[in-house]
């Protein structure tokens, strides 16, 4: 187990390092370039022209999201290219919901609101933005962590199974014995 | 859809611990950023001595290896080079999101306070280990900081939280649950 844990550390590394390097050289340029095109549009259709929009250097969170998808174990090919896809989609609306939230916080302390009032609205954006990766990373690679690790009688589960569906393999309460 | 049909589906959702999770998680993320705010701007000093202690405890660990390094209030410097170490960099998001998330995750009290007691010194160790590795990159390679701290900030912000979160899941919330309560 800890030879695995140190080779997907390792496998992060060598993902991460290299991602960050083309993310800081090339990719935030166009993406940047990307959101701008399409935040103006988006907030003037919400009714919300009037968002200073801000390309932030939080946005490479995509990084290690992608990074994480690639190195999971287990994870087959489709399910990662198709996680890597949607993911981004939804990382990229993260970092339109933030813009939204933390230019609507800048623009009220602009018209005389104090900074307390505001800084909550934008802490909230800035934990949801970065533990959005997280959550994506859960969503999609979960399946594949649960046979990281395999014990017990119902084999290893991330999250344990819903109330009407027992894990397989487990051995049945006296009240399911008897149904 | 019928109103009980409706509420069947919400209940049928709810019951999802994976859904649950989500949805706690959300909910503690906004307890949170309510909550900080409040100590941020109610006490700053709190965040003031929080940096200052961070820049402290770099500040001891390189001595034994230099003398060419001066502390002042939450800025430490290593020759020419000086980080300034505020709210952002004493890892305290980073412990906001893993404490979010181990209250959010369906364990006991025990294993959530374990996990607390694990979790946060573990992430604020790795946090002063990211800022004393800028300090040093930054001193002795100084076109590479930038890159570095980028890398080190964001790109390994979720890295350590995950690898934290999962090894707590992995060996104190899945052990408990696996191993046979020794009962009298």
């Amino acid at each position: 187990m800890a030879r695995r844990i140190l080779l997907i550390t390792l496998e992060l590394v060598a993902v991460s390092v290299p991602l960050t390097w083309l993310w800081l050289a090339h990719l935030q340029y166009e993406y940047a370039k990307f959101f701008q095109a399409i935040a103006q549009p988006f907030f003037a259709f919400l009714g919300m022209g009037d968002i200073p929009i801000v390309f932030r250097t939080r946005f490479i969170n995509i990084v290690p999201f992608i990074a994480m998808i690639l190195v999971t174990p287990n994870l087959g090919a489709r399910r990662k290219s198709l996680g890597i896809l949607l993911g981004s989609v939804a990382i990229l609306a993260g970092h339109l919901a933030f813009t939204g939230i933390a230019g609507h916080a800048q623009l009220s302390m602009a018209s005389g609101g104090s900074m307390e009032d505001s800084f909550p609205v934008h802490i909230a954006g800035m934990l949801l933005s970065d533990s959005m990766p997280l959550l994506l990373w859960l969503i999609i690679a979960g399946p594949a962590l649960a046979q990281l690790r395999k014990s017990g009688p119902g084999g290893f589960r991330l999250f344990p199974a819903p109330r009407d569906e027992a894990p397989e393999g487990a051995a049945k309460t006296p009240e399911e014995e008897l149904s | 859809m019928t109103v009980s049909g409706r509420l069947s589906s919400v209940v049928g959702f709810w019951r999802n611990p994976f859904n649950r999770f989500v949805m706690l998680f959300l909910l503690y993320l906004g307890v949170v950023s309510y909550l900080f705010p409040k100590l941020r701007f109610g006490v700053p000093e709190v965040m003031e001595v929080t940096s200052e202690f961070a820049a402290l405890v770099v500040y001891w660990m390189l001595l034994p290896f230099s003398s060419n390094l001066l502390h002042i209030d939450a800025i430490v410097s290593l020759g020419n080079f000086s980080v300034s170490v505020i709210d952002e960099c004493t890892g305290i998001y980073e412990i906001l999101i893993y404490m979010a998330a181990v209250f959010a995750y369906p364990a006991g009290l025990r294993d959530k306070g374990l996990g607390l007691l694990m979790g946060i010194p573990l992430l604020y160790a790795m946090n002063i280990l990211r800022i004393l590795m800028l300090l040093v990159v930054g001193s002795l390679f100084p076109t590479s900081f930038e890159f570095m701290h980028i890398y080190f900030w964001q790109a390994t912000l979720v890295l350590m939280v995950s690898s934290v979160w999962l090894a707590w899941v992995f060996f104190i919330v899945q052990n408990g649950t696996t191993h046979t309560p020794d009962h009298a």
